[in-house]
């Protein structure tokens, strides 16, 4: 129960930690849509994840992001795998039969969908890794509210809704240090959240979720208190402590991101196949 | 049976931060019959740990604790039934008052002999009987507990562990948020309530002149070590208070002062406010 720190804030001063939070938000988004990206044919596509995989492994060492945690994360993506295998072999297909049990036909497409499916998942899990455990979720939000700028202009509140996710956000901590808390409190009197009955169980979770509400309406009440007190108005206009500089590191990073990207778009436009040219040359 | 710690440790593992050690080796027995205990110490010196051992809701890292007969260690036995040892020892947490949750008084304090499998008519007569041990009448039973005082919340909620019938209540620093009054009522009703009861009774506090009214015994924790375990009358003649972060109650504090500003020869070791002032009195007399 302990362990739902994954994905994590960690604070280092890795070079991938001292970029502009609004380039690496920029950066998740174009990497994705690079994963999303279908090739010639499946060779092709599978050197490509593999490049991209390699590239965020350099990521994961430069910001210090152990594979174990990674791993972790994973675990609970078997069932998916399975599921995926099953609803892809169950939808009609074409092509070359990989093999058959009775008269139930496995095409190699059916596999291959799947695997793509699943390391377009890891992949994308360990991106949204980096960037989550090398940027303070504050910094997020803000890089968020910068987005939403323009929107400014049709009236749209972008502080209120950024003030909002860093709220939330904040009290993520809190409220499972309360969970907790409440959870040893309840144990004392003799519940048991292990093991029981299900009617046991649904029983354990009201007599979690009520004080757990309770509380959480009292915080945000007084947090709106202390706020007002503090003089808080959403429309008026404030400075920042840690205002988000732009600097060249960000614009390489930039440049790169982005060229990447071109690059693969080019690759799959003209079609190029890696396998059919160093074929060619011997 | 009571509670026997043998060289216990524990140690917190964090992701992020380094590794944090609450206790350090601790050995002391806790009888389950007519002991007030007082377990005092600094903010962060292993109060709470140490209490949360005591029925089994933290596992030692080290060493063994035994709890009414059952050997709790490091590693978690399958066939061990944990739930049970909350019954011998009611553990009441500090602000026990989120712990409430149900739509009256009566079915929250219901909540944990039932929990114990108890029957619905023995339960309610232990509500009953509770709800008057706290000091409060039946009519507080078929209320809302949202709707009490701050005060009435936490003698409900202490009224819920105590319908479990522990032999040994633990008390996480009950009279915290309370005014001075308060803090005494409620230190007045666990003392009564032990008396009563026979059970043994450990209070988690900060506050000194309770502890030297009311404890008859006092177990000192400093950065982790348990450093004393004696009367309370040893305690406040020990040199090494100030090293131990703790400070004398106020009558010992007044009396040693007037001692030393008009030279009076008058025993400062009173227990409460009526007896400093008898002492004095005694002495101007003369």
């Amino acid at each position: 129960m302990a362990n739902i720190a994954l994905g994590r804030y960690v604070p280092y001063n890795s070079f991938i930690h001292r970029l502009d939070p609004r380039l690496k938000l920029f950066g998740l988004i174009v990497l994705m849509v690079g994963i999303f990206i279908k090739f010639v044919n499946v060779p092709m596509n599978f050197i490509v994840y593999g490049l991209i995989f390699i590239l965020i492994a350099m990521m994961m060492m430069v910001s210090r992001i152990k594979f174990k945690t990674l791993f972790k994360q994973l675990k609970a993506l078997w069932i998916m795998i399975t599921f995926l295998l099953i609803i892809n072999t169950i939808v009609p297909n074409s092509g070359a039969i990989a093999f058959s049990i009775g008269s139930w036909n496995i095409y190699w497409n059916a596999i291959f969908q799947t695997l793509y499916i699943v390391i377009r998942l890891v992949l994308m899990i360990a991106l949204t890794m980096v960037l989550t455990s090398t940027t303070r979720p504050l910094d997020l939000t803000y890089a968020i509210e910068w987005y939403l700028l323009p929107f400014k202009v049709i009236r749209f509140p972008t502080h209120e809704i950024a003030m909002t996710i860093s709220i939330a956000l904040r009290f993520i901590p809190t409220l499972l240090d309360e969970t907790y808390r409440i959870m040893k409190a309840q144990a004392s009197r003799g519940v048991d959240f292990v093991s029981g009955k299900l009617s046991e169980k649904v029983r354990a979770i009201v007599s979690l979720i009520v004080p757990l509400f309770i509380s959480a309406f009292q915080r945000s009440e007084e947090l709106a208190n202390a706020m007002e007190a503090r003089g808080y108005n959403p429309s008026g206009k404030r400075t920042r402590y840690r205002v988000m500089k732009w600097r060249v590191p960000d614009s390489i990073a930039l440049i790169f991101v982005v060229g990447l990207l071109s690059g693969i778009i080019v690759l799959a436009a003209l079609k190029v196949d890696f396998v059919a040219i160093i074929g060619n040359l011997f | 049976m009571g509670i026997h710690f043998r060289q216990v440790s524990h140690q917190y593992f964090s992701q992020q931060n380094s590794d944090y050690q609450a206790i350090y080796d601790i050995t002391l027995s806790i009888e389950d019959q007519h002991e007030f205990i007082c377990l005092i110490g600094h903010t962060g010196s292993g109060k709470s740990t140490l209490a949360q051992h005591m029925n089994a809701l933290v596992f030692p890292t080290k060493g063994t604790v035994e709890i009414a007969g059952v050997l709790v260690s490091q590693k978690r036995d399958k066939k061990t039934d944990y739930n049970r040892l909350r019954k011998h020892v009611g553990l009441v947490f500090q602000f026990p008052e989120y712990q409430l949750f149900e739509e009256t008084v009566e079915k929250d304090i219901m909540f944990g002999p039932l929990n114990f499998k108890v029957s619905p008519e023995v339960a309610k007569e232990k509500a009953l009987e509770s709800i008057r041990l706290v000091g409060l009448n039946e009519s507080y039973l078929n209320r809302n507990p949202f709707n009490l005082s701050g005060g009435e919340k936490k003698r409900v909620s202490i009224a819920g562990i105590l319908a479990m019938d522990p032999e040994i209540l633990v008390l996480d620093e009950p009279t915290s948020g309370l005014d001075p009054q308060g803090k005494r009522q409620l230190m007045r009703l666990f003392k009564d309530i032990q008396e009563k009861t026979n059970k043994t009774v450990v209070i988690i506090t900060h506050d000194m002149d309770l502890v030297y009214e009311y404890a008859t015994r006092t177990l000192v924790l400093s950065d982790g070590n348990l450093v004393f375990d004696g009367t309370p009358d040893d305690l406040f003649r020990r040199e090494e208070l100030a090293t131990w972060s703790l400070s004398l109650p106020q009558t010992i504090r007044v009396l040693k002062g007037l001692k030393e500003q008009f030279h009076l020869e008058l025993n400062p070791y009173q227990k409460t406010v009526e007896e400093a002032v008898r002492e004095i009195e005694k002495v101007t007399s003369r």
